[in-house]
């Protein structure tokens, strides 16, 4: 569900910054709103990669069935 | 998508994210007091899962975004056909299906954090120097390295993501028809 919620609002943001910037009237004025709107979905994944850092460490449990073996809830935040 | 010609200010805009807003506040108000949510909230207490989720998010809006304007740009501003824009595409795409079957083995050896801020940090790094070149003297030898590296890039976040997200459920919270993950 996160990756269409994502997949649309990344194309919206960066369309509406590409359409406040530039047009597809000429391949300059396209350039000019595509340099802006790749440099907000930069954005996102620096974003992406401060919140990763978030995520609990490696799980002990990694070597069992990925799917059950964490215990979910309070296991995952441990150190 | 209609946010400058209609004006970020006009009813149509403020309406429409004003509903955007008040519809998630009521699902997530529902599914507080349902008795089998689709989406238990408490999951979210798990770190790896709304961390994940949100990673899963920020992933997803970048590479879209990409796909959406990369082979635009190859068309209207570099003036390919449709045919030689996917072709040269492929460097980046590429990266799909060799890098992240690879990290996906490798996740379960080192966890997925490594991978997550290593890989949405090359998306970012890659993404960056596109935007940076990104001017009328552009051309495709340019375009190749940097493709690459976001392509690596986010070919390691989403099979990291995706583990961490599903990984943080137990079994009995999975199986509900439209299951919460990714």
């Amino acid at each position: 569900m996160m990756r269409e919620l994502g997949g649309v609002f990344g194309v919206a943001v960066a369309a509406a910054f590409f359409a406040g910037a530039g047009s597809y009237a000429s391949p300059d004025g396209f350039l000019d709103g595509f340099a802006p709107a790749v440099a907000v979905l930069a954005g996102f994944s620096a974003v992406g990669a401060i919140v990763a850092l978030a995520l609990p460490g490696r799980r002990r449990t990694a070597e069992t069935a990925p799917v059950g073996a964490v215990p979910a809830l309070e296991g995952a935040g441990g150190s | 998508m209609r946010g400058n010609t209609a004006g970020w200010d006009s009813l149509e805009i403020v309406g429409a994210l004003a509903a955007g807003l008040l519809l998630v506040v009521s699902f997530i108000a529902r599914e507080l007091r349902a008795a089998e949510p689709m989406v238990p909230m408490r999951l979210f207490r798990s770190r790896a899962f709304s961390a994940g989720n949100a990673a899963i998010f920020l992933t997803f809006a970048s590479l879209f975004g990409a796909v959406f304007f990369f082979a635009q740009m190859l068309q209207t501003a570099l003036g390919y056909g449709p045919l030689d824009a996917g072709l040269r595409l492929m460097p980046w795409t590429v990266t799909f299906i060799t890098v992240a079957p690879l990290v996906g083995s490798l996740v379960d050896r080192f966890g997925e954090r490594p991978f997550m801020v290593g890989g949405l940090f090359l998306q970012a790094l890659g993404m960056g120097w596109i935007a940076l070149i990104a001017d009328p003297g552009l051309t495709y030898s340019e375009f190749v390295l940097p493709s690459i590296v976001a392509g690596v890039g986010v070919s390691m976040a989403i099979p990291s993501a995706q583990n961490s997200v599903v990984g943080s459920f137990s079994l009995e919270e999975v199986g509900r028809p439209p299951a919460p993950t990714a």
